[in-house]
């Protein structure tokens, strides 16, 4: 049986589905008592190893655990994990009741656990109801009362805010902070780093079935970094003099500007001069997370570089209920002066999330 | 694993399908009993041979045989109905493993197949009363004989259905496999095979065992039935040449050959349904 640890371990797990490869050797560790935040983009993998770890899908190699056991192990699994893994998984003509009384029975447990996961999510007055009549926030708050309803020490959420009003969303937060605070263990996946930031401790970044980042979300907040825009007459010419003066952290930008790092724009105006580059132009850049996600992320789709929907980044989430800090958030970051001049490929800069790598 | 049974029978229960194809069985089996009826106890008849004849055994037969595609139907949905509502993914979250919740549902389904059974048994004899209007009804052993084929043909029907369900995954692939197969396929595969002198193969085939397990046992009571003066072995004979029956084994032979179709599907549906990716 499984030893009550909380823990979630994820090892080498790759996914192979027919040519395409889903997962490719994933590796991360989930701890209880905190909310752990699973990122990637659209195609990334995420629901992919959420099903693995399930036992839903089974891996081409790897393994998955859930307090030191795979799922097929867990004896009564519901008791000890709970899952939201899509927003659909109801037979349409049967009423949220009876949904939740068919998987209270599965489970064991009582038909009154029905009745209070029902009230706590906020359903109770439709759960008479059928499900196939269900807003798509009503199929989320029900998949949530679904996972809720065996009382698990671990919860496994793909995506739950999805068609949830942003009173549901920050119902949700609030819920799952508090669950992990009760020492439990949460796993919650998006596609958005700005979504999940308020409510995870902990994340796990991934790009193309691959692990980019892995670890506290204060170790990368740290980890932001300053770099500076450069449009010199002569690139190679600066690249040549930043590396004779010790700074090699130099890309090139996809519009013919070079991002250096390690130094600021005085010192590289000094070190052009000495040089005898012209610069042109140069601004300071402040990456933030949701641009460090990005970069850790891009590459996946050039198309997802710029959002069509034109949505501020924090427009997936809602309006926490708090409000100022999500505002404070923003702010800074999509208006900073002169920011959208750098990047005159993308036209919709300040207002999508993924233009700016 | 008494809690994924009751699971399973509250998802049958919960829903509207389970009646919705019983309704159709179980006319059927009122019709065919009804016409049996008024056929044998027809006064021209009666006068010729002195006695009414019980050919309400035969078709009772016969209308199990068409009514048992309901249950046969209801039965392939059992799994695939929770893929295509994906429904599965909490199912199989919720159960201790795969071969559990597939158990579970072979039970409930199985309490369904005998639900079908006996609504088709009630009709049947509401049929066969009507029919000969309250006369000359079939002694009560053959007539619960009768019944009790009906409710094991519908269990089988229905475990196969469940078995087919698992194994193709897809919930229009395993209807339309079966009403393909026991509609179309298989006679063509008789006539074929009697062509190639393989007559002795035929009622091997699933549906002729499970149709021929009701048949035989109503063509054997009904002769027992028959008045004295026309009762002989060669008459039997005769009989069962007219239904191309000449080459079955006795009812629970097939009654056996089809239970083993039915076991067949249900293992091969399993063997599939636990490496299915459920994505
Ligand atoms: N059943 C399947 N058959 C073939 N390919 C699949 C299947 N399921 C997923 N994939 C592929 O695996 C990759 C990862 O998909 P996955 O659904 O895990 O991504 P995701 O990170 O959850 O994306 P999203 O944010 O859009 O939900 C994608 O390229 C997808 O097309
Ligand atoms: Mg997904």
């Amino acid at each position: 049986m499984h030893d009550g640890s909380g823990r979630i371990v994820v090892q080498g797990l790759t996914k192979q589905f027919g040519q395409v490869t889903a997962v490719q050797n994933l590796s991360f560790t989930v701890e209880p008592g905190s909310v752990t935040g699973f990122l990637g983009p659209n195609g990334a993998g995420k629901t992919t190893t959420l099903r693995m770890l399930l036992g839903l899908v089974k891996p081409t190699s790897g393994t998955a655990t859930i307090n030191g056991q795979p799922f097929h192990r867990l004896g009564n699994p519901a008791r000890v994990v709970g899952a939201v893994l899509e927003a659909q998984g109801f037979h349409p003509n049967r009423s949220a009741r009876n949904h939740l009384r068919v998987y209270a029975a599965a489970m064991g447990v009582p038909d009154e656990r029905a009745e209070q996961v029902l009230q706590l999510v906020g359903l109770d007055a439709a759960a008479d109801r059928k499900a196939g009549g269900f807003s798509m926030g009503m199929k989320q708050r029900l998949a949530l009362a679904t996972a809720l309803l065996g009382d698990p020490q671990v919860l496994v959420l793909d995506e739950p805010a999805n068609g949830l009003d942003p009173e549901g969303i920050a119902w949700l937060r609030s819920f799952l902070q508090s669950f992990a605070r009760s020492g439990r263990t949460v796993l919650v996946s998006s596609h958005l780093l700005a979504e999940i930031e308020q409510t995870v401790d902990q994340v796990v970044i991934i790009s193309r079935g691959q692990t980019m980042y892995y670890g506290q979300l204060d170790d990368l907040r740290r980890q932001q970094q300053t770099r500076v825009l450069v449009r010199p007459a002569d690139p190679h010419a600066l690249v040549k003099a930043l590396q004779e003066d010790g700074i090699t952290e130099v890309e090139s930008t996809p519009d013919g500007q070079l991002a250096v790092s390690g130094a600021d724009s005085m010192r590289i105006a000094d070190i052009a001069l000495a040089a005898g580059v012209a610069v042109y132009g140069m601004q300071e850049e402040q990456l933030d997370l949701e641009q460090l996600f990005f970069r850790l992320t891009s590459g996946q789709f050039t198309a997802a570089q710029h959002n069509p929907y034109g949505q501020p980044p924090g427009g997936g989430w809602g309006p926490p209920a708090g409000g100022a800090p999500q505002q404070a958030y923003q702010a800074p970051t999509y208006q900073q002066p002169g920011y959208p001049q750098q990047n005159p490929q993308h036209p919709q800069q300040g207002t999508g999330w993924g233009g700016n790598a | 694993m008494g809690a994924l049974i009751k699971a399973e029978l509250r998802k049958i229960l919960s829903t509207k399908m389970w009646w919705g194809l019983m309704i159709p069985a179980a006319l059927i089996a009122l019709g065919f009993t009804w016409l049996g009826a008024a056929f044998g106890t027809l006064d021209a008849l009666k006068s010729e041979l002195g006695a009414s004849l019980p050919t309400v055994l035969p078709t009772f037969a016969f209308g199990l045989n068409f009514a048992s595609i309901f249950p046969a139907v209801y039965g392939a949905t059992a799994l695939t109905g929770e893929i295509r509502h994906r429904t599965i993914t909490t199912t199989y979250l919720t159960g201790s493993s795969r071969g559990a919740v597939l158990v579970a549902k072979v039970v409930a389904y199985a309490v369904v197949g005998v639900a079908y059974g006996l609504a088709c048994a009630v009709f049947g004899t509401i049929g066969a009363a009507a029919g000969a209007h309250g006369t000359d009804f079939p002694g009560l052993g053959s007539w619960l004989a009768m019944c009790g084929v009906g409710v094991l043909v519908m269990v089988l029907w229905t475990l196969l259905g469940v078995g087919l369900g698992a194994l193709v995954g897809s919930q229009i692939g395993a209807v339309l496999t079966l009403l393909l197969y026991t509609l179309l396929v298989e006679r063509v595969l008789a006539t074929v095979l009697g062509h190639q002198h393989l007559d002795k193969v035929p009622p091997y085939l699933p549906n002729a065992a499970g149709s021929n397990a009701t048949t035989e046992l109503s063509l054997r009571l009904f002769f027992d039935e028959m008045p004295g003066a026309v009762r002989s072995h060669a008459n039997f004979q005769q009989l069962k040449d007219l239904l191309t029956l000449a080459d079955t084994p006795p009812w629970w032979g097939s009654a056996l050959v089809f239970a083993a179709y039915a076991l067949v599907l249900g293992l091969a549906g399993w063997v599939v349904a636990r490496e299915r990716d459920i994505t």
